[in-house]
């Protein structure tokens, strides 16, 4: 009947009410704080990260009390969000000034342009004279990224580069040999001996589009192979000899060594593909190591992960450099409690507090720190790849990427706001070659224009 | 919970129309009955729109406050002369929108018509047809992309591989991407569809069916003679109904393909999420955004011309 | 397979349900397993989905795909450790609330021009629908603005305006043609018995059209508890809803699909379940069989 269907439906919503009432009460538990801070600090930060697997755990740790320990007055309200969702939320919030977040993640990419419109809020002063912060620690490499006329306007909270992983047992049964600093042609070498589609690909890499996924490795290719996208007029130069090979390879690469589906894989389903054991070799992030050597994470291999350094072929490697970041809003409200925030996440301290709360390495941050990698407990939890991690950051020079002079700055990704659509669609163009809708040429072609097009609307060629 | 609203309305609506009607003194009923309506809709989806319009004609990078200016009809320049992917956009929206609504509406024809007769578990039966229209669009796109349709690990191919030996494994999303996204739109859109003609075949007399069998007629004869006949104008408002909602779909695109490999599965409210928010490109985000509503408006305006029947009719 | 459950359950599920039987002559057996093998097939990526939220990670890339295994609460487990009231919570409101005003707009609107259609009149009604046709892409900045000073960026009001104006047009569509099934006879009987307007709608075309109005008062509440886009880019901050509540499982880790299947049923599901429960009365609705 009728009736009784409605009461059903009645029934159901006073069902839910009570689940959706019931609040959770907020833990705010206050204790005996190093001396040297100033725990009194007032205020509610609005807080906005990027969800990766390092930020969830500063989001437990936040949920669980452990900021209110030293700052029991601060409220911190944590919005998280996948890598796209949340960079669409903060580039708008940011760029129109709304004041949604009093504190955000950011990369590199926009730090330096962002404190150029006067969007973020230096912090590098007050933060070099605290001494217990220990700015010297952090990676000069990492600071010259998030650096505008001098002042610093973000801080990391872990930091990454480029390598090369690979199956050590693969490369034993086929009595292969992965030097220690490869280069793309015995890269190449390697994935042609051990490519074999039913049971493991030769070689995987970012296909994914996106100016973040594989425009992030593509780039550093590009680099190595002495090409560039952008001559120092401006000129789009993905077409230009070196360019333009390193493309093709990267793309016939993938088309002969790569995984079904590449053009769908980014970081994530790559790492995925590799812990299921079905790539030999992959070139990525360095923040993968930590990933892949853990037994949870990748129970079948995770004794049989090799490390090398990003290949090599005109220059010695890519130079990526990507750093994940606490920047503050210049129209905050609480710059004070922002940057006790600020300085918490991205402090030594923090680093201990999430290993001895987790019992281990997994989701710490790294890769921004020097006392990272002198730390013994890290140094024999991460003994086969801590220092080519720690070198390859060091060596990494995103000011002067390329082979030849450009105009722009940055290793993965080409500095200018126009990027994030030009590194889009490019990608896009290539992840139609990668398919075969159109030829490789074509693709270069096509990017090749679609580069000097942004460098015309964007002003940048006289 | 339908009783407590009509109840809401009743008094709110008493108490509105009291006032309205004061103020309106002698309009006609039936105006000042749609306006509070017509007067919301307005205010929410004009003033927005107003200035989407007015960003159309800027040169605007949210990144680059810097060189905001106003250029007139450029941004339209750029995008009819210069932009390959606007001209794919409108032919991949035409072929998805088409698409998606035929095999959808014949899809839903064939659900329907199946739990139109009695049979054990009918129920149950419509239950499970329905259950994909009620699925977040969000989490269908990415049940598809990787449980069922993953090259490596999906059941698709997996399927394929263990019903035809030796048969490839297409990687769907690479090599069909046209195809594998209608899917989806079509399983998600054709539970809609049988609703809309289930309730038409419902208001079938019984009678009529009855005199039809009674002269022996097949199922087949009685589907063809009796229940597509009435059916024609209950599918013609699953059209455009369905019309107005998969031209607007993007999620699925979003997280099924971004809209490629290239250009391939670009349509043309997904070019406009491309350039707002990926691209931060406001000033052509807005001027695409302002081509679609013309482009929308003739073509309804033609279909709805085309099915004025349904609006007298239905 | 499909048969055996055929047979062993009708039974029971009718009572379950109660309610009037659809109308339908009785069908052949080879239509019942026609009919259930199609209705597995189109409900099994649901099925998948739901068991794969009960498989460890690794179960989760299996192949081949099993249907039957022991299942394991650990994904369910890591999802409850994030606290999914609050999104539930403002999903709920967001769409009940928009809903109810959508009713409460919608019902006179729709019921005006049904029944005392003004001049232009489909010109309204083609306002009403051409509204859908802006891309919700080519407004957000315009919107992000507009919120960003009336204080509404981050609150389930910003999202109960959108979602109530995405919704009216279906709806008044939807309602008028129900309106319409009023047979004039009745109405004219009432007005010789002098009733006013106000009676006229709740006495007789209200109680008469009631399926209609549940029926489109469920398809509103489904589309605003499954928007994406308006809650991404205008409520994260503050007030997620549980879309963005689920695709925060898409990015984090590597291994990933058993947490995010677990999490799409978790979003799913009360969407799911009112769906189920209310799908005579969608069907209903949308035939009008009431009226007759």
């Amino acid at each position: 009947m009728k009736t009784r269907r409605l009461l059903v439906l009645l029934a159901l919503v006073a069902l839910m009410v009570p689940l959706v009432t019931a609040a959770a009460a907020r833990p705010v538990a206050a204790q005996e704080a190093s001396p040297q801070v100033n725990t009194e600090i007032s205020g509610t930060i609005d807080v906005g990260m990027v969800g990766n697997p390092q930020m969830v755990a500063l989001q437990e740790l936040v949920q669980a009390g452990e900021f209110n320990k030293i700052y029991p007055n601060i409220q911190v309200n944590l919005t998280v969000l996948p890598e796209n969702e949340i960079r669409q939320t903060i580039t708008q919030d940011v760029s129109t000034q709304a004041g949604q977040f009093d504190v955000f993640t950011v990369g590199p990419f926009e730090v330096p342009l962002w404190a150029a419109n006067g969007w973020l809020e230096e912090v590098g002063e007050e933060v070099a004279a605290d001494p217990s912060y220990d700015l010297d620690d952090i990676f000069d490499s990492m600071k010259a990224g998030l650096t505008y006329e001098g002042g610093l306007y973000a801080l990391p909270f872990y930091g990454e580069s480029a390598m090369t992983f690979y199956r050590k047992d693969l490369f034993e049964a086929a009595g292969l040999e992965m030097p220690e600093r490869p280069t793309w042609d015995q890269i190449a070498e390697f994935a042609e001996a051990l490519h074999n589609p039913d049971e493991v690909y030769g070689l995987c890499l970012r296909g994914l589009p996106g100016w973040g996924e594989m425009g992030a490795p593509l780039t550093t290719v590009i680099n190595a192979f002495g090409g560039r996208w952008f001559d120092e007029n401006w000129n789009a130069a993905l077409a230009e000899e070196d360019s333009a090979a390193a493309i093709r390879f990267y793309i016939e690469s993938l088309q002969k060594w790569g995984p079904p589906g590449v053009e769908q894989n980014g970081f994530t389903e790559t790492e995925t593909l590799f812990v299921q054991g079905k790539c030999a070799i992959w070139y990525d992030a360095t923040s993968a190591a930590e990933l892949i050597t853990d037994p949870q994470e990748n129970p079948n291999y995770y004794q049989q992960v090799g490390f090398a350094y990003g290949p090599s072929k005109k220059l010695s490697g890519g130079n990526w450099l990507w750093s994940w970041n606490f920047a503050m809003a210049a129209n905050s409200d609480a710059k004070e409690a922002a940057l006790a925030f600020m300085k918490w996440a991205t402090s030594k301290e923090y680093v201990k507090l999430v290993v001895e709360s987790e019992g281990g390495w997994g989701r710490a941050p790294t890769g921004h720190r020097a006392s990272i990698y002198s730390d013994p407990d890290y140094q024999q939890r991460a003994a086969d790849f801590a220092q080519i991690v720690l070198t390859a950051i060091e060596e990494a020079n995103p000011n002067e990427p390329t082979e030849d002079p450009v105009p722009y700055t940055g290793g993965q990704f080409v500095r200018i706001p126009e990027f994030q659509q030009l590194g889009n669609d490019v990608t896009q163009t290539f992840a139609a070659a990668i398919v075969g809708d159109i030829s490789i040429d074509e693709a270069i072609q096509q990017a090749n224009d679609l580069a000097n097009q942004v460098a015309i609307e964007g002003g940048y060629q006289e | 919970m339908a009783i407590t609203e009509t109840r809401l309305e009743q008094i709110s609506h008493r108490r509105a129309r009291n006032s309205v009607l004061r103020w309106l003194g002698n309009q006609p009923i039936g105006r000042v009955l749609v306006l509070p309506a017509l007067i919301y809709v307005i205010v929410v989806t004009q003033l927005p729109f107003i200035l989407t319009v007015w960003y159309s004609f800027q040169r605007w990078n949210l990144q680059r406050p810097d060189r905001r200016g106003f250029i007139g009809l450029g941004n339209y320049r750029t995008i009819l002369t210069r932009d390959p992917a606007f001209r794919e956009a409108i032919v991949n929206t035409v072929v998805f929108v088409v698409a998606a609504v035929i095999l959808s509406l014949l899809l839903g024809l064939l659900y329907a018509e199946l739990v139109n007769h009695r049979f054990p578990g009918r129920g149950i039966v419509r239950t499970l047809l329905i259950t994909p229209f009620l699925i977040m669009p969000v989490a269908a796109a990415l049940t598809w992309k990787n449980m069922m349709l993953n090259p490596n690990f999906g059941v698709v191919n997996w399927v394929l591989r263990t019903t035809i030996p030796g048969s490839p494994s297409p990687n769907w999303l690479g090599h069909f991407p046209e195809a594998s996204i209608i899917g989806v739109l079509v399983w998600r859109w054709a539970p809609f569809m049988m609703l809309i003609l289930l309730a038409g075949m419902q208001s079938i007399s019984e009678e009529v069916r009855e005199a039809a069998r009674v002269d022996g007629a097949t199922v087949w004869q009685e589907f063809r003679d009796i229940t597509l006949p009435h059916l024609y104008r209950f599918m013609q408002l699953g059209g455009l109904l369905g019309t107005v909602f998969i031209v607007q779909e993007v999620d699925p695109l979003y997280m099924m393909t971004k809209g490629g490999p290239g250009n391939a599965t670009t349509t043309l409210p997904y070019l406009v999420f491309r350039k707002a928010i990926e691209g931060s490109n406001i000033g052509q985000a807005a001027a695409v955004g302002v081509i679609v509503v013309i482009l929308s408006i003739i073509v309804i305006t033609l279909l709805l011309r085309a099915l004025d029947r349904v609006l007298k009719e239905i | 397979m499909a048969t055996q459950i055929a047979t062993a359950r009708p039974a029971r599920r009718r009572s379950l349900l109660g309610g009037r039987a659809l109308t339908g002559d009785q069908a052949s057996p080879l239509w019942a397993i026609v009919a259930w093998v199609v209705a597995i097939l189109a409900f099994f990526p649901v099925l998948y989905m739901f068991l794969t939220g009960f498989k460890t990670e690794s179960a989760a890339v299996e192949l081949p795909p099993k249907l039957i295994f022991k299942p394991t609460f650990e994904n369910y487990e890591a999802i409850f450790s994030i606290n999914f009231r609050p999104f539930f919570r403002n999903s709920l409101v967001a769409s009940l609330v928009s809903t109810t005003i959508v009713m409460l707009l919608g019902v006179p609107a729709a019921y005006g021009l049904a029944l005392h259609p003004p001049k232009k009149w489909k010109d309204i009604l083609f306002f009403f629908i051409s509204t859908k046709f802006l891309p919700p892409a080519g407004v957000i900045v315009p919107l992000y603005i507009i919120y960003r000073d009336a204080k509404l960026l981050g609150t389930v009001q910003g999202l109960i305006i959108l979602y109530t104006a995405m919704n009216l047009p279906l709806a008044i569509w939807m309602l008028r043609s129900f309106f319409e099934e009023v047979p004039r006879d009745v109405l004219d009987a009432a007005r010789v018995d002098g009733a006013g307007l106000i009676r006229e709608m709740i006495q007789i075309i209200l109680p008469m059209t009631l399926p209609g109005l549940v029926a489109t008062a469920f398809i509103a509440i489904i589309f605003a508890w499954n928007e994406f886009f308006f809650a991404v880019s205008l409520a994260a901050a503050g007030t997620a809803t549980v879309p963005i509540f689920m695709v925060r499982f898409v990015t984090s880790e590597g291994l990933f699909w058993a947490k995010l299947a677990a999490s799409s049923t978790m979003a799913v599901l009360p969407i799911v379940l009112l769906g189920w429960i209310a799908q005579r009365q969608l069907v209903r609705g949308l035939s009008m069989g009431a009226v007759k």
